[in-house]
């Protein structure tokens, strides 16, 4: 063995190892020394390195270029094997230049090329880097090609996957449903700007495309979007803004448009800012419909307040009317009852008949005074500024049932009255609520039946619940709302007198209040009526 | 007894007939003075051409209205002791707490029925 073939480790071994006289070559003692030369700076390279030698260019290779073969395929076979035997599927393509070699001396060069091989049981594409150099015999002439080699396939996957992504990027950009564009370098070349985005600008793509923004789109020029853009760009802090005013080419015209958009910055891979993403939506329509329907709200609530105003002074003239007006009625009618009473004593002598219409002109002069007071009464409730003050709704019951004393005799009437609280409130008006609901109860008593009235209190939250319930005639159910209109009378007057104005009072004193009143009643059991009232008035003296 | 020499400040003659009736009715020997100007039995009193013990005062009257008389009427010291009683249709708080304020006896709210009228009057003048 000669010593050129030491070390080399697995490839040195199977180099020693292989029986070299069944080749062409012939064992290695008869080895020419350009060839034994040439083994010996392989095995030793770290470097992947194969030779062809001789007319049939048989082979060698070293441990670095033993991975490229893979397991279950060309290693170790190819070692001191013909080259046409071992690389019958890239034949084609490494013959012609282990030819030129050969033939010429010349040396070849090829980066990142795809040679797929059999390796792993399968073909593979594999990327190489690689030249082939000619090895000169001692004679100098050229008797082998040295390859020295490096496979490149993982840098090259690696560069095709960032293209892809690349690729796919730019697609997404230009298929996205919104504007969108990049904007490359310090004076935002239009790198990439999707159709939604030049429709957006009013431009055609050449008009724009790898031009500075500003250069192919010198309509928005000095309305501010330079200096924001240059922020970006600088600072690397994205921006955006809703309902933008921005005017924009349309149609040979500029228009006023509004936008939605957002800047942000890209960074290379240095970590420098190389870019500027710009998201845009054009929301003209929606800011013009939302102006339109702010005009329309800002027209709805000036007719609303001027309504409001006539309103208020209508309702104020209608309360001044109905004061005056009962008031000025007030004294016919009290002339009529007066003088119908005086002629009647004054004319002892007429007979039954005039005597008795007499009595019904009376009647109806006097009736016709309590309506006009109660109409007057209910009308001041309107006009009279509110003066709460703290009223204890006991003494108000006790003055009360004093007032109707004589009514409650009459009946027979047993009026129990349990926990009752003091709050905020206006004296008289309080005193006028108990008195048409007790009144009310006193009247609407059934025949025979002693009235049983009872009056209680309790505090929810803030507000007093009262309820004053009797024993008497009670109402329909359907009838509990009906019952607290103006003159809303349930009994002809004849049954039952009053002028259907005590509840309509009730239920304005409850308002007046801020606070309600509601019934609830049984045909012949009875009628309650709930009182909402605050414990407290916002502006108590 | 009571008052005698009456005097009653109202434009209505309707109701100055009606009070003069009841007047009438109460006692014989009641004399009773109405004027339907507030200003003219003001002058007449101030000048001492009518003497009176006591004052019935519509206060809803044109010229000189109830209240305009009532505020003359307590500037003089000499008047002001005679009792002052308004009478009128209104049945206002406001206008009792404003009458009675001004310096009124009393506050009678002219009553539709006629017997009461002459049982309210009986009180205040017997």
């Amino acid at each position: 063995m000669r010593d050129f073939l030491k070390g080399g480790g697995e490839m040195g071994a199977l180099t020693r190892a292989l029986d070299w006289s069944k080749t062409s070559l012939g064992s290695p003692d008869e080895w020419p020394l350009s060839l034994c030369t040439t083994v010996a700076t392989l095995l030793s390279s770290r470097f992947p390195m194969f030779l062809w030698w001789g007319e049939d260019l048989i082979q060698f290779y070293n441990d670095a270029y033993r991975p490229s073969l893979g397991n279950d395929g060309k290693h170790p076979g190819a070692l001191g094997q013909k080259a046409k035997d071992t690389w019958p599927e890239i034949w084609d393509i490494i013959y012609p230049l282990i030819r030129q070699v050969l033939d010429t001396g010349e040396a070849t060069w090829s980066e990142d090329q795809l040679i797929p091989i059999y390796r792993n049981g399968k073909i593979e594409d594999v990327y190489w880097t690689f030249g082939y150099s000619p090895v000169p015999d001692d004679a100098f002439r050229i008797a082998g090609v040295l390859v020295v080699c490096m496979e490149t396939t993982q840098k090259v996957l690696a560069k095709k996957q960032v293209e892809e992504n690349e690729k796919n990027f730019r697609n997404v950009i230009l298929k996205a449903p919104i504007a969108i564009c990049i904007l490359r370098g310090p004076n935002h070349l239009v790198e990439i700007a999707n159709e939604h985005m030049l429709q957006l600008w009013g431009v055609t793509s050449a008009k724009v495309l790898h031009k500075p923004l500003f250069e192919g789109l010198p309509e928005v020029k000095s309305q501010g979007f330079e200096k924001l853009l240059a922020g970006v760009y600088h600072t690397g802090e994205g921006f955006s803004a809703q309902n933008v005013e921005v005017a924009l080419p349309r149609n040979g015209k500029i228009e006023q448009e509004y936008v939605d958009f957002l800047y942000e910055a890209e960074t290379g891979a240095g970590g420098f800012i190389t870019g500027i993403i710009v998201v845009a939506v054009l929301v003209t329509a929606q800011v013009k419909a939302r102006r339109q329907i702010e005009e329309v709200v800002a027209d709805r609530t000036k007719e609303l307040a001027q309504a409001n105003l006539h309103l208020q002074r209508s309702n104020a003239e209608l309360s001044r009317f109905a004061y005056i007006a009962s008031h000025d009625l007030q004294e016919p009618a009290r002339k009529i009852a007066t003088f119908s009473q005086m002629l009647q004593n004054s004319a002892p002598e007429l007979d039954e008949k005039s005597r008795n219409y007499l009595a019904k002109i009376n009647k109806a002069g006097g009736r016709m005074m309590t309506l006009i007071r109660d109409v007057l009464s209910y009308s001041e409730l309107s006009k009279q500024a509110p003066a709460f003050e703290s009223v204890d709704l006991g003494v108000v019951i006790q003055d009360v049932k004093t007032e109707l004393e004589l009514l409650i005799e009459q009946k027979g009437a047993d009026i129990g009255v349990d926990g009752l609280p003091i709050l905020e409130a206006i004296p008289l008006q309080m005193f006028q609520l108990f008195g048409n609901l007790l009144s009310n109860a006193l009247k609407y008593s059934r025949q025979a039946v002693p009235p049983v009235i009872r009056i209680s209190a309790q505090s929810e939250g803030g507000y007093c619940h009262i309820q004053v319930s009797d024993n008497g005639i009670g109402f329909e159910q359907e009838y509990a709302e009906q019952i607290f209109s103006i003159f809303q009378r349930l009994h002809r007057k004849t049954e039952y007198t009053g002028t259907g104005i005590g509840l309509a009072m009730c239920k304005k004193i409850a308002e007046n209040h801020h606070g309600d009143i509601y019934a609830s009643g049984v045909p012949g059991r009875g009628a309650t009526f709930h009182i909402i009232l605050p414990e407290k008035q916002e502006n108590a003296g | 007894v009571g008052y005698s020499s009456i005097l009653l400040i109202d434009d209505d003659e309707d109701d100055q007939e009606i009070f003069l009736t009841a007047i009438g009715e109460i006692s014989t020997s009641a004399t009773c003075i109405a004027y339907n100007n507030a200003r003219i039995a003001l002058e007449k009193l101030e000048n001492r051409e009518i003497s009176v013990d006591i004052i019935f005062l519509d206060l809803n009257m044109p010229i000189m209205n109830g209240k305009q008389f009532l505020i003359a009427f307590m500037k003089n010291d000499s008047l002001k002791k005679i009792p002052v009683i308004v009478l009128s249709t209104s049945s206002q708080q406001q206008a009792i707490h404003e009458a009675k304020s001004l310096g009124a006896t009393d506050f009678i709210t002219k009553p539709a029925d006629y017997l009461e009228l002459k049982n309210i009057l009986f009180t205040i003048l017997v």
